[in-house]
């Protein structure tokens, strides 16, 4: 086969679209496939020279959908660097912003992404596939996931200040107190928001069976997971260590120090994308990244797992092991993790509004710099995020690095986009079902392109079908 | 009533819209009520249900003066969940049933995007202009 070189355009790499190309085998048939991500950010660069004390403010604008994970984990690595813990008022406090986060970011990623593939179908208009064709067709579901999303945006505005770009989390722990008034406008709504968290997973449970061949063909193979928990094995999203298994459960790697991560992780460069690659480093022996492939994210989070720790979540949980096994590994199945996420949080959100120690006044832990490396870490919707610091004695960043969770599911987003491919993609020519099968395939694991670069339902994308011989059988754009 | 602020607080003057809600706010008027947000959102919608009058201030590169205009439901569909103007934020709130019974736009004129956390000397006096006209609404 014949090795093939592919130039991304530059238009593409400034409006951050993603190209995906496949590659036939002489026999016509699928033999490689390709998700590249074309943004070119510089965070790691352009943030030396920078006081640590601006690194959650900095950091935060990587992404106007998941600041709130940006700033927990620039908190957390600021938190090392001075050496404090965080009273835990402020600890309590984090804890409800990420909950927050984690409910509007899976609100947004089911109900305005996705739901439209799994309640209007695959097949559907493309035109129409979108939360717009979801609100003429099911107004209600629609009113539902915009609820939802709107309770947690308020949950993150109460404790950061802002809905987009909080300001008040800050390494030491955060800068207000919480009010007894915030705490009641939060535990007036989350029942409410639980009921429709409820009814969502009844919801997906009941037009899952219409998706057998998605389930089969997307993305469905063994893969390493990555993730917090806790060491009880309780579902576990902002403190604490990391603990990876492989695909039928047995634990490769139980309960690491998040710092200790360039022992086990390394991060591959591609010549065809800005998005890094990192894997599992003992499982890569040459230049291939691919056998260290590990997914991270809510499938990987209650794999992980064993329960999560609140009444409703885990019932579900059960009932979807019993349906899928206890280790599930197609990547469909991350639209069902995320939506017992979301009933998870909104029932530890009610938990918080009932704890005193919530709204204690002591907030803030001060202090100079203490290291000259922290690592903070956290899950942020889409899997773990890692950042890692280096600083003079003056606290001025010298070193940076940033390990997204769309980062390290990008092997295992290539390697679904072939074996969507693989299943769909028969002959020379790329028909629109194919594309929107790929789409949902890409979909499926939210990455932060998909929400950064999306118009309506519809992700900006490039897709070139590749003869052996290199020649470009046909290319279809989607603006 | 409900009156949004709509702009960026890094982009100079596309932040007039949300310094005039910062004035309307500290006014503590009766029956008014106030949102300051970087750009529309679906999120919004909700909030428009019921109301007598919704009023988005919005830094505007197309107009000359302070402009005050109903806004009209956008009926083009072409709708966009991250680029959402008021036309576009009163229809999705149509679709769903949380139409306001009035909402109008007030657009400000604004030639100094740059970066920067500081309204220009123009556009602080436009807000001035613009508070005027947002207050003969709710008034």
């Amino acid at each position: 086969m014949h090795d093939i070189h592919h130039t991304i355009d530059p238009v593409t790499r400034i409006e951050g679209h993603a190209k995906i190309t496949l590659r036939l085998d002489d026999a016509g048939d699928v033999a490689d496939a390709r998700f590249h991500v074309t943004e070119f950010r510089g965070f790691e660069e352009f943030c030396k020279g920078r006081p640590v004390a601006e690194m959650p403010g900095l950091t935060a604008r990587t992404c106007g959908i998941c600041p709130v994970s940006h700033l927990i984990a620039a908190s957390k690595a600021g938190d090392a660097i001075l050496g404090v813990i965080p009273p835990p008022a402020a600890m309590r406090q984090r804890r409800l912003l990420n909950l927050g986060q984690l409910l509007q970011s899976h609100s947004l990623s089911f109900f305005h992404l996705s739901a439209p593939d799994l309640l209007l179908g695959m097949d559907h208009d493309p035109a129409t596939r979108n939360i717009f064709g979801l609100m003429q067709a099911e107004p209600e579901i629609a009113k539902r996931g915009i609820r939802m999303r709107q309770f947690g945006q308020e949950v993150i505005r109460s404790v950061s200040g802002r809905r987009v770009h909080g300001h008040q989390i800050v390494p030491g722990g955060v800068t207000e107190p919480f009010t007894a008034e915030q705490r009641d406008v939060i535990k007036g709504d989350v029942d409410e928001i639980l009921s429709a968290a409820e009814a969502t997973l009844e919801l997906l449970t009941s037009v899952s069976d219409r998706f057998d061949r998605e389930l089969a063909s997307f993305g469905d193979f063994p893969s390493l997971y990555l993730s917090h928990v806790q060491p009880d094995g309780t579902w576990e999203h902002i403190d604490g260590n990391l603990t990876m298994i492989d695909h039928d459960g047995s634990v490769v790697l139980d309960q690491f120090d998040p710092a200790d991560y360039r022992e086990h992780l390394g991060e591959a460069g591609k010549s065809d994308s800005y998005l890094k690659a990192p894997y599992y480093r003992p499982r890569v022996t040459g230049d291939d990244p691919r056998p260290g492939m590990y997914r991270v994210g809510p499938l990987a989070r209650i794999n992980i797992a064993e329960r999560f720790g609140t009444p409703i979540a885990d019932q579900g949980l059960a009932d979807f092991r019993q349906r899928y096994g206890r280790i599930a590994s197609s990547a469909f199945l991350y639209h069902h993790a995320r939506v017992l996420e979301v009933i998870a949080c909104a029932e530890r959100i009610a938990a918080l509004m009932d704890d005193p120690v919530l709204l204690d006044p002591r907030v803030r832990a001060q202090a100079g710099i203490n290291a000259n490396r922290g690592v903070g870490a956290s899950e942020a919707p889409r899997g773990t995020l890692l950042h890692d610091y280096e600083v003079d004695d003056d606290g001025l960043i010298t070193a940076m690095n940033l390990i997204i969770a769309t980062g390290q599911n990008d092997l295992a987003m290539n390697a679904t986009i072939l074996s969507i491919a693989k299943e769909f993609v028969d002959g020379p020519e790329l028909t629109d079902g194919m594309l929107n099968r790929i789409e949902a395939g890409v979909r499926a694991y939210d990455p932060c392109l998909s929400c950064s670069t999306h118009a309506i339902g519809q992700m900006p994308m490039k897709v070139q079908l590749i003869a052996p011989d290199g020649e470009m059988l046909q290319e279809v754009r989607r603006d | 009533m409900l009156v949004v602020g709509v702009g960026s607080l890094l982009r100079t003057d596309d932040a007039v819209g949300r310094a005039v809600v910062e004035r309307v706010e500290a006014l503590h008027l009766d029956d008014v009520e106030v949102a300051s947000v970087h750009q529309l959102t679906p999120e919004l919608a909700p909030d428009l249900a019921g109301r007598r009058l919704v009023v988005v201030v919005d830094a505007a590169v197309d107009v000359d003066t302070v402009t005050v205009s109903p806004i009209e439901i956008d009926t083009s569909g072409a709708l966009m969940t991250h680029h959402l103007g008021p036309a576009g934020l009163l229809s999705f709130a149509a679709k769903l049933g949380w139409r306001p019974e009035r909402a109008v736009a007030v657009r400000i004129p604004v030639r100094e995007l740059e970066v920067g956390t500081e309204l220009s000397r123009q556009g602080t006096a436009l807000v001035e202009q613009a508070l005027t006209e947002v207050l003969a609404l709710v008034r």
